[in-house]
């Protein structure tokens, strides 16, 4: 009976497989004619058919006759599975199928250890020629879902065994079975083999990068790979090539890579995003600009249109979902590029531009469209106050002291009910305990609103003095100042100033020298000369204070005190730290500015009289 | 537990709703729109009181929310997801007649083609901004709460976040409340800043102070200050509305929509109530009192955050969290203005919070989270239990949803709910009292707002000062411009007149007056010139006196250029009525040919008053500048024009000859020698010309050989003595009265209109001789004498004077001669025409004048045709002709009557 009713059978549930298949297939091929929704219920439809049929074919007994038709069924089901993201479903599938199979031709039950286990089965059933182009095709399933589940140990052990399928699978085709309908494949086994290698490849350098192995990464990566490879994947290929290169030190080289995988692929934004990396580390601003450009450009396009079919069975994303590769290729959102573009742009010369970037970057905020760009990445903006004072300063940079009056103002009005009447520091901050539920209120931001409005105020204060209106100037100051002052900082023997301390000490000396220099304009030299001193004590690198003070010595008739203090600060290198010193607390371009030509020659003159 | 009846009013029966699932019920407008927990959504009409639209979905609907702008509703439905239905296509009544009444409810059966999301899991959702706005649902999956954000206008999916779950007990929680016919799902809220504009532009949500209810219920404001100290200064700058989702597990979360992904954690816990929140919402005072956020436990937790002050050392705000509690369970919850209103199933209560009608509370006693101290919570549960008033009861059971309230002019409060038998109700509320908190400044900004008024009267104060003292300074401009124009018309206007005025009613005159002086033995002229301000205005600062020097005739080498000389004295100040007097120096004796043109004029500088660059610019504008002739910023006024002569230069000596004075070294003895030759000579000169010839009358000037030259000059007594004022012949003193009076009125009359007697000797004063030294120190003799003239014959005779004039020096006699000639000329001009003249002896004397005219000219002819035709006459020759003939032109028989 079973013997008449198994060709029968078989031939019934081939066709079956087949049907689905050809659907499928049919479906792939027609391309648009379908909407995207149709395709993805058609996927499931399939997905669910292939299982019925593969429930079907697993009701009976294994029989050897029936291996090739079930295992390859189950390549098509598991394939489906995959599609619907079942993953743990189609191992589970995988590797009871296998089961079976190996009990139908009589072995053992393997153990779970899949190295063992597939060592066992490429014994049994490898060895038979008929099995052997099915069971490889299972290998290579078993390996794409060891890939997706970033089980890399696994297939670093089967080393040798996944580099012989090639000759496995293609051996498989030419010894072509008796039966006349042959029980099709979702996939081609050698092109998912293609794809798996060259993600695999991709995986094993990620993660050697990101254990720090460069070198060895780097000879993972330089294997041959197949040139027909999606583009995408030789994109990322060349461009984690150029990050084991550029870590090891030798950036021209990783640029070359980075320029490759542009080359292969224009929308690899990672690579663009790592030479921007290397042309700040070569101190190459203008190609870093001109780059940055780029990158907000590409990223502001709009995504590329989906394909109206449903995606592929497998997709290279669903092979690689390793962390450590997205922290890797991963690429800022568009508004902290539009940042540092601006940035960029307002250090280094072309202040206009970096202040439409920067009012770009405040609308972008403003909007709501941002939200459609989903990136979760650590943040790379500033506080917002910050931008708010960056975009201020730039502004007052640019000659437009109206705006950054405006946007001082908003800051000021946001943060004016904040501040408080003390604070007391001490030094060292304590950490907060992470992990505690959040505080209501501001915790930590309770010195970062006085420095913000502090700055905003010195900001409104510098644009007063540029408009030349100083009382309004000494004003600001004085306001910058009296809130500064509420601060209280309690050293404790701790040497390296933190950050927050070390900006309240710059603004506190910027706000005293502003002030002082606006009293030099109201003639009220004693104040001024107070004042300048102050900051000079203060925050010791702010250079227009020590010229001003010179000055304003040399104004009061104290030409040997000025003369002092001029060789006093021409001898010491006044080259201090302004690393990490926010925008808006660089000396102000625009203010004052003081005939130092004529003082040096003034002071040296007199330097020169007193010296003969 | 005090209590109070709201009259309930049934509006219709439903079915009672499936036990296990929230009923919703949602007032909006006119519409109440109710869930049950069946497939359908029930819309009622509260005018019409009837079912008005039945939607029904495909499955049955556990959730629904109305948009923010009212324009639709989202229904989450257990199989499928969200589904979002606009509300304006449920009233199709154009279609429908009116008088279509009977037939019941319109069904809309809602298709999978208003899926907004396909998302099984959706617990719960809210969408701000209406429909270009965000759709935010909340699900869970996967151990862990998703937050989901969607474009409402397409819903398409924007970005996730996710917060694990924590609470272990949710589940047996759950199923307890599956016994007492609740499912917990997540309670969502979107808060603004108040100070912030919604991102919806729908009219509804401009309303202001807003109301929880005015925006669905779901969407409310919350003071700048504590949105600030809740979300952050961030948020609080872009204005991002923030998402509150209060988790089932007690746990309330904030998200914010619009701020970029600022660290992986965008959710953040902000409070844990450790019981299944059933709602958040705010209370409003009627006034913008303080204004706190509340949160409503399952199990009677409440918890208001509001801000307070901060620690002493700290001295800012600080936003304090109140736990109390009241009798659980809470089904669910509205807020009022006042208060919440809930209710437990068995009964519907109205709780009143404190911080809307009290001051909050003080800071030690409530949980200040901003110091992150958490100590021991149950215990400050307890202590804060007190501070929530008990709730009064209103005697409503079995409210299993709650909408609303609506607040109607004259204060009444409504609600709607939804009973567990499925009853529709409107519920009245007794009317409360309600007061209003008073707005106050916040202490921490008063200083600032002190120093910032009093910067500002600074300011004001500065500039009123500047301001005064411009208008000061203006106005002394404008004061003093008055005055110069005052003097410019009353001198304008005298000049326009004429020159009829004379001298003396001049309101501002001056007159000259020479004067010799002696300084280091040198003789010198000085012109002493004196301003007499009869005006009645002061000449002040700013204006010049000026007097320019110019010799009428002056020597040709000099010719080409102006020799005048002008000196200017500037005004300190002229009261009416004052004077001044400048000494100029005329001349070291000899040097300037007289007689001299004295002007006098007076200048204003406008750019003293106007200051340079005013006048610069004033000048610039031309038109009006020179309109007013003010070239150069000056404005000139000629005062009057003097004539300072050889008479004027004259030092009388007396009426005898000089004789040599020892005293005066200076003058050299040929000088004095020459004297009194002269005076020798003239005497016979005299006498000699007084025997004279027939020619009688006229003028003559005759030269001796021994240099004395002379001329004279005849005037009729009759007019001398008209104009001079003298008495007539026959009534007293002897004719020598009359020419001393003449020669007195020559010697003192004129430029300086001064006494003559002070100009010499006294007894000069009668004699009819006079002597005096001229310029380059030659003795010249006046005489006067009377004589008569006339054809005796003809019995026509005149009594006349005769004026003559000797001097060694021909210039002095031909200066003299002028000098003379000009003051009659002078004085005949004030008399002309009042006489008749006889034309007899006129006729006589024109006749031979015309002779001696012709004859003087034949001579001229003569004496110029050598020079014309080349021939070497010596220049000596020619001059002694000329000169012959020029004294001949002299000799003027004519009298001058």
């Amino acid at each position: 009976m079973s013997h008449v009713t198994a060709p029968c059978l078989l031939d019934r549930w081939t066709e079956e497989n087949n049907a689905v298949v050809d659907k499928w297939k049919q479906h792939r091929d027609r391309g648009d004619a379908v909407t995207r929704e149709q395709g993805l219920t058609l996927l499931k439809w399939c997905y669910v058919e292939s299982h019925k049929l593969l429930q079907k074919i697993q009701g009976v007994l294994a029989v050897p006759a029936h291996i090739q038709l079930e295992l390859t069924v189950v390549y098509n089901c598991c394939l489906f599975s995959f599609s619907q993201t079942q993953l743990t479903e189609a191992e589970h599938l995988l590797t009871h199928s296998l089961e079976r199979a190996l009990g139908a031709v009589g072995c053992d039950r393997p153990p779970p250890n899949p190295p063992v286990f597939w060592c066992m089965v490429l014994k049994s059933l490898g060895s038979t020629p008929s099995l052997r182009s099915c069971t490889l095709q299972l290998l290579c399933l078993h390996w794409a879902l060891w890939l997706s589940t970033w089980r890399l140990g696994h297939i670093q052990e089967l080393q040798e065994e996944l580099r012989s399928l090639s000759e496995g699978l293609g051996a498989g085709e030419v010894t072509v079975e008796r039966s006349a309908v042959r029980p099709a494949v979702l996939v081609h086994p050698r092109d998912l083999k293609d794809l798996l290698l060259i993600c695999t490849v991709i995986a094993q350098g990620a993660e050697l990068l990101c254990e720090g192995r460069c070198s060895e990464a780097l000879t993972v990566l330089q294997r041959d790979s197949s040139p027909l490879a999606p583009r995408e994947l030789l994109a990322q290929i060349h461009t984690l090539t150029g990050l084991c290169l550029s870590r090891t030190g030798r950036p021209h080289s990783a640029m070359q890579c980075y320029r490759k995988a542009l080359e292969t692929d224009v929308r690899c934004v990672c690579a663009l995003h790592q030479s921007i990396l290397v042309y700040r580390q070569l101190g190459n601003t203008q190609a870093e600009i001109q780059a940055l450009r780029l990158l907000h450009s590409v990223l502001m396009m709009p995504p590329a249109t989906q394909p109206a079919v449903a995606p592929p069975i497998i997709c290279p994303a669903s092979l690689l979902p390793g962390q450590s590769l997205s922290s890797l290729l991963s690429v800022p959102s568009p508004l902290s590029v539009l940042h540092s573009l601006a940035q960029k742009c307002v250090l280094h010369g072309s202040v206009s531009e970096g202040v439409e970037h920067y009012l770009d970057l405040l609308a972008a905020l403003q909007s709501d469209h941002q939200l459609s760009q989903g990136f979760s990445e650590p943040p790379s903006l500033p506080r917002l106050p910050e931008l708010y004072l960056e975009a201020g300063s730039s502004l007052l940079t640019a000659q437009r002291p109206a705006d950054c009056l405006a946007l001082c103002d908003e800051v000021i009005s946001t943060t004016l009910e904040l501040l408080p009447e003390r604070l007391l520091l001490e030094e060292p901050m304590e950490a907060s305990v992470p992990g505690s539920p959040d505080k209501l209120g501001l915790g930590q931001d309770r010195l970062g609103v006085v420095l913000w409005s502090g700055a905003a105020y010195l900001l409104q204060a510098h644009c007063y003095s540029h408009l030349k209106d100083w009382k309004q100037a000494v004003t600001h100051y004085t306001r910058c100042i009296n809130l500064l002052m509420k601060v209280c900082v309690k050293q404790k023997g701790c040497v390296k100033l933190e950050l927050g301390v070390r900006t309240l000490q710059r603004l506190k000396g910027l706000a005293l020298a502003g002030r002082g220099i606006s009293f030099t304009h109201r003639d009220q030299k004693r104040e001024s000369l107070r004042d300048l001193q102050l900051s000079l004590q203060a925050a010791p690198g702010c250079a227009s204070a020590g010229l001003w003070l010179t000055e304003v010595l040399w104004r009061l008739g104290r030409r040997q005190e000025a003369a002092a203090f001029w060789e006093k600060t021409q001898s010491s290198s006044t080259a201090s730290s302004l690393e990490g010193v926010p925008l808006y607390l660089l000396d102000p371009q625009t203010g004052p500015s003081l005939d130092l030509t004529d003082l040096r020659r003034r002071v040296e003159e007199f330097i020169n009289t007193r010296h003969s | 537990m005090e209590a109070r009846c709201a009259v309930v009013e049934t509006w219709a029966e439903f079915g009672c709703p499936s036990p296990g699932t929230a009923a919703n019920v949602i007032w909006s407008g006119e519409d109440v729109l109710i869930c049950t927990g069946s497939d359908e959504v029930l819309v009622f009409n509260t005018q019409e009181l009837k079912l008005t639209a039945v939607l029904q979905f495909l499955s049955p609907v556990c959730h629904m929310v109305l948009s923010e702008d009212k324009q639709s509703v989202y229904a989450v439905c257990e199989s499928d997801g969200v589904y979002c239905v606009s509300l304006p296509t449920l009233h199709p009544r154009s279609p429908t007649p009116p008088a279509d009444q009977s037939p019941g409810p319109a069904l809309f059966k809602v298709s999978s083609n208003s899926l907004a999301a396909r998302d099984k899991g959706v617990c719960s959702l809210i969408e701000v901004g209406g429909s270009g706005g965000t759709l935010v649902t909340v699900s869970l999956r996967d151990a862990a709460w998703w937050f989901t954000l969607y474009k409402a206008a397409d819903h398409q999916k924007l970005t996730q976040f996710s917060l694990p779950v924590v609470s272990v007990g949710h589940h047996v929680e759950s199923e307890e409340n599956g016994a007492a016919g609740l499912v917990m799902r997540p309670v969502l809220a979107c808060v603004y800043s108040s100070d912030a504009p919604p991102l919806s532009s729908s009219s509804t949500t401009t309303k202001l102070p807003p109301l929880s209810s005015s925006l669905g219920g779901k969407h409310f404001f919350l003071e700048p200050l504590l949105f600030k100290l809740l979300f952050g200064v961030d948020a609080a700058l872009i204005n991002s509305p923030m998402i509150l989702c209060g988790l089932p597990d007690g746990r309330l979360c904030s998200l914010p929509l619009l701020l970029p992904g600022r660290s992986g954690s965008c959710v953040r816990v902000l409070h844990s109530m450790e019981q299944p929140i059933t709602f958040i919402g705010t209370t409003t005072g009627t006034n913008d009192g303080p204004q706190c956020l509340v949160a409503v436990g399952q199990w009677g937790r409440v918890v208001l955050v509001r801000t307070c002050e901060g620690g002493p050392e700290e001295g800012s705000k600080v936003a304090a969290l109140t736990e109390g509690c009241v009798s659980g369970p809470v089904v669910c919850v509205c807020a009022g203005r006042e208060g919440l209103y809930y209710s437990t199933g068995s009964d519907l209560l109205a709780l009143d919070l404190p911080g809307v009608r009290e001051a909050a509370p003080k800071p030690e006693e409530s949980l200040v989270v901003g110091h992150g101290e958490r100590q021991g919570q149950g215990q400050a549960m307890v202590r804060e239990s007190a501070t929530l008033q008990s709730p009064v009861s209103l005697n409503v059971c079995r409210v299993i949803a709650l909408a609303g309230p609506s607040h109607n002019a004259s204060g009444i409060v409504q609600l709607v709910a939804l009973s567990l038998r499925g009853r529709l109700q409107r519920l009245t509320l007794p009317k409360g009292t309600e007061v209003g908190g008073i707005p106050r400044l916040p202490l921490s900004q008063v200083g600032q707002r002190v120093r910032d008024l009093l910067a500002a009267i600074g300011d004001v104060c500065e500039r009123a000062s500047v301001l005064k003292s411009t208008i000061q300074s203006k106005n002394h401009s404008l004061r003093h411009l008055n005055q110069v124009l005052n003097v410019c018309c009353l001198l304008l206007a005298n000049q326009n007149s004429g020159e009829q005025l004379p001298v003396s009613k001049k309101p501002i005159r001056c007159h000259v007056v020479a004067k010799w002086s002696r300084l280091l033995q040198r003789d010198s002229l000085n012109l002493t010139c004196v301003l007499d301000n009869s005006s009645p205005y002061v000449l002040e600062r700013n204006w010049t006196f000026c007097v320019r020097v110019l010799p009428l005739s002056y020597p040709l080498p000099a010719g080409g250029e102006n020799t005048s000389q002008t000196f200017s004295f500037p005004f300190q100040k002229l009261e009416p009525g004052g004077r001044m007097e400048v000494l100029l120096p005329l001349t070291a004796a000899g040097d300037t040919s007289f007689p001299v043109t004295v002007s006098c004029s007076l200048f204003y500088s406008l750019q003293s008053l106007l200051g340079s660059e005013e006048l610069s610019r004033l000048l610039a504008n031309g038109e009006p500048a020179s309109c007013l002739g003010l070239e150069g910023g000056w404005v000139s006024l000629p005062l009057d024009t003097l004539t300072v002569d050889w008479l004027d230069a004259l030092q009388v000596t007396g009426t005898t000859p000089p004789h040599r004075d020892p005293n005066r070294p200076s003058i050299s003895p040929d000088t004095v020698s020459m004297d009194i030759v002269e005076a020798f000579l003239s005497t016979r000169r005299i006498r000699g010309s007084g025997r004279g010839d027939g020619e009688g009358g006229g003028e003559r000037m005759v030269a001796s050989d021994g240099g004395l030259f002379s001329a004279s000059i005849k005037v009729s007594t009759e007019l001398l003595r008209g104009t001079l004022g003298l008495e007539p012949p026959g009534s007293a003193g002897p004719s020598q009265g009359v020419c001393g009076s003449v020669l007195g009125w020559l010697l003192s009359q004129g430029t300086g209109g001064e006494d003559w007697s002070g100009r010499g000797d006294k007894r000069g004063q009668e004699s009819s001789v006079v002597y005096a030294r001229c310029l380059g120190r030659h003795t010249v003799k006046l005489t006067a004498k009377e004589v008569t003239v006339g054809d005796t014959s003809v019995k026509e005779v005149k009594e006349a004077v005769e004026v003559q004039v000797q001097c060694s020096s021909m210039a002095a006699v031909c200066g003299l001669h002028h000098a003379v000639l000009s003051r009659v000329q002078a004085l005949l001009q004030g008399t002309a025409g009042t006489r008749e003249s006889s034309m007899g002896v006129q006729g006589l004397g024109l006749r031979q004048a015309l002779q001696r005219a012709q004859v003087l000219s034949e001579h001229l002819q003569e004496a110029r045709i050598p020079e014309a035709i080349g021939l070497g006459m010596t220049t000596g020759q020619t001059t002694k002709t000329l000169f012959s003939i020029y004294r001949q032109l002299r000799e003027n028989p004519l009298l001058i009557l």
